[in-house]
């Protein structure tokens, strides 16, 4: 599905994400959930694990083509919102859902989603730079700490635990 | 909640310092004896916050015309109050069948999906049926039930667990990788070495903890009983409770089964919870707790014998709602009747609308620009369920399961389900697979066929003699019904606080009911208590008038 060799997008990935992380004022090493991570000197890791969840999850309202389905699920080929210069809106639609949309920010880490959105910038006809793992990571903040998801109804998850001095409210199946 | 009132008095006492009463709290929370305290409190009255029957309201609408958009769980509600106040009701509803998402599937059923297309189900027997959305009713759900009542739909036990139900687990390190346990002997083993532990470690003089010598015997007299353990050395040990590896009878008193160590059970306990913890302690949390029930049948029968008795003709089936307009004077609905290909309009004086929102923001109509906002900021969650038929209902024949449910930590598989009717019939039907999140959208992505396979697969590992016995299967991905697109909302706390004090208001002439405008997403419940809400809301407007 890739159509970019990999060395040449090795080059443009390095270079706009040394750029964008220095626009952004990030340092080029950047704590990302805990686990140090070097801003991307090869992107070959970053780009197959995006394919990898493009192909498992992504996949299955958005169409291996990318094309979505007519009116009802985005087109993610060829659509100028994915590929905007700034990939902010995308990545805080990744993240936070929208329209129905489901959400990714409790699935996924700043590096998944960064890998998701590059390899949608840069896969079918679309040709964007790639998404720096520093933007996710800006963009997530820029959303309240505590913004978990609420109970739901019926998400399996562990049982989660009230916590001392707040109603944490438990992420629990049903219906 | 009544967890607040303990952390407050928790943290009366300041940070840092262990009183005798924090310690207990702080035992009670981690032995899991504060989840059944909370409970208990919880249900020593009747909560408040949800109604338990229909608003009294006092009045008659006379004959003012309200336009309903879908039969589900929000529609039927509102359309029979709305009736029941004089009101002239219409139900537009785009399937060809009432409950929406409340849908059980038995022979004959069909569904669309997109990029799959129509799915017919062709099991052939009557005990043969699943439900591929809500499946159990809370006892307190008391909406629900009353109109279970009201129509005359019978309601049996919903066996949410069986302790014969079977917990598997891989990937995992130790002897239990990759086995199959049964849950009561997990949760007797997990219990009892718990217990065990405890109980030494309150006994040890030289701990010297803020506990009088009082509490020490009282917490350990408990535990004696509560994890089954010598009241002598404290030791967890075969018992009765645990169950046995031959059954009492006329050759020998029985032979006790043998517990598992609690060193090969913590990678394997671990990970299913880590997986479906809330699963596992089926009965422990506030949704679950015993007696669940559900209409004999299934879900559909509340839908498809009740509300559609009661409605009669006013539900027009297979019309798609394609434009929801207002104005000053009053609303204007244009749909496409499925069934002639026509395009037909319909005015009335106000519009109930039950479509989910993520279906919503894609049809035309006139809602001002925050409500707008408003819609197209709620998320929906994935979720697929697949029932699989079977010529042979193995799991009780074999494996003595009645009801309930099994566990495993494979996520595309979820949790399994057993039917809770007609024990001992020939054939039945399994909930195969509850897939959810990524791993709903991954296993949906498969061809109709394919997810029956993968549940067949996994399955398999748990009851080997499955693809034996396998008939045919069927599965409902939500996210990729048209009518549907998503399982259920999934607002965060700023995402609620934000939007959804708004989307309970009327844009207009337009009042949303559904799910989506509650705090109990996913549950029938909440569509009802919705639409109790916005008909009382719409009848204070119309009697003001």
């Amino acid at each position: 599905m890739m159509t970019r060799s990999i060395s040449r997008i090795r080059v443009t990935v390095l270079g706009v994400a040394t750029t964008l992380a220095l626009l952004i004022g990030m340092p080029m090493i950047m704590q990302v959930q805990g686990a140090v991570t070097q801003t991307p000197a090869s992107d070959e890791p970053l780009l197959v694990r995006g394919e990898e969840i493009f192909n498992n999850v992504c996949i299955a309202c958005h169409q291996p083509d990318g094309k979505g389905i007519e009116g009802v699920y985005l087109p993610l080929a060829g659509n100028p919102a994915v590929t905007l210069d700034d990939p902010t809106y995308f990545v805080t639609v990744i993240l936070n859902g929208r329209g129905g949309m489901p959400r990714f920010d409790t699935t996924y880490s700043d590096e998944e989603i960064a890998a998701i959105a590059t390899f949608i910038r840069q896969n079918w006809e679309n040709d964007a730079p790639a998404v720096p793992v520093a933007l996710v990571t800006e963009v997530r903040a820029s959303f309240d700490v505590d913004d978990a998801p609420t109970p739901e109804g019926q998400v399996p998850s562990g049982a989660s635990r009230p916590v001392d001095g707040e109603a944490t409210p438990d992420a629990t199946p049903g219906g | 909640m009544s967890n607040h009132r303990t952390s407050t008095q928790a943290q009366q006492a300041g940070p840092g310092v262990l009183t005798r009463r924090r310690f207990l709290q702080m035992v009670g929370a981690t032995a899991g004896g504060g989840a059944a305290m909370t409970a208990m409190g919880a249900w020593g009255q009747i909560p408040t916050g949800a109604q338990t029957t229909p608003p009294k309201l006092d009045g008659n609408g006379n004959g003012a015309k309200v336009i309903i958009l879908g039969a589900g769980p929000g529609g039927c509600p509102a359309a029979w109050e709305l009736i029941q106040l004089g009101y002239d009701v219409t139900v537009i509803e785009a399937r060809d069948r009432l409950g929406g998402h409340s849908f059980t599937v038995r022979g004959g059923s069909t569904s669309f999906e997109y990029g799959k297309g129509e799915q017919v189900c062709d099991w052939d027997d009557e005990n043969m049926w699943y439900d591929a959305g809500p499946s159990r009713i809370p006892f307190f759900h008391r909406g629900f039930i009353h109109y279970c009542q009201e129509f005359n739909i019978p309601l049996i036990d919903h066996k949410n667990l069986d302790l014969n139900g079977w917990v598997y687990a891989e990937n995992l390190n130790g002897p239990l990788n990759g086995t199959r346990m049964r849950l009561g002997d997990l949760q007797t083993d997990m219990g009892g070495h718990t217990a065990e532990l405890l109980a030494k470690a309150v006994n040890q003089a030289d701990l010297d903890l803020p506990m009088t010598a009082e509490d020490r015997d009282l917490l350990t007299d408990y535990l004696i009983h509560w994890g089954i353990l010598s009241a002598s050395d404290l030791t967890y040990g075969p018992s009765d409770h645990r169950g046995y590896r031959s059954l009492p009878g006329t050759l020998s008193d029985g032979e006790f089964s043998t517990p598992n160590t609690l060193e090969d059970l913590l990678p394997f306990a671990s990970s299913i919870m880590n997986f479906a913890g809330g699963y596992l302690a089926a009965t422990a949390q506030a949704d679950w707790h015993t007696t669940m029930v559900k209409p004999k049948g299934g879900v559909s029968q509340l839908y498809e014998n009740g509300f559609k008795k009661a409605l009669g003709n006013r539900v027009k089936l297979s019309c798609e709602v394609t434009e929801i307009r207002q104005s000053e004077e009053g609303v204007r609905i244009v749909y496409l009747d499925k069934a002639t290909g026509q395009t037909e309009e319909i005015t009335g004086d106000y519009c109930m609308c039950n479509i989910p929102l993520s279906v919503l923001i894609k049809i035309r109509g006139d809602f001002s620009g925050g409500f707008r906002t408003a819609m197209q900021s709620v998320p929906y969650f994935m979720a697929l369920r697949a029932g699989l038929g079977f010529k042979r209902r193995f799991w009780e024949e074999d494996d003595w399961i009645y009801g309930g449910q099994s566990f495993t930590n494979i996520g595309e598989l979820g949790i399994v389900g057993y039917p809770d009717e007609a024990y001992g019939a020939a054939k039945g039907t399994m909930l195969g697979m509850y897939a959810f999140g990524t791993n709903a959208a991954h296993v949906s992505s498969l061809s109709y066929a394919d997810r029956v396979e993968l549940a067949l697969t996994h399955g398999s590992k748990i009851h080997p003699q499955m693809r034996e016995e396998f008939m045919s299967g069927f599965s409902v991905a939500w996210h990729l019904e048209p009518y549907s697109l998503g399982a259920w909302p999934s607002y965060t706390e700023r995402t609620r606080q934000e939007f959804l004090p708004q989307l309970q208001e009327p844009d207009g002439r337009i009042y949303l009911v559904g799910e989506h405008l509650s705090y109990g997403n996913g549950w029938i419940e909440a569509a009802i208590q919705a639409s109790w809400m916005q008909v009382e809301k719409l009848h204070a407007r119309v009697m003001q008038a």
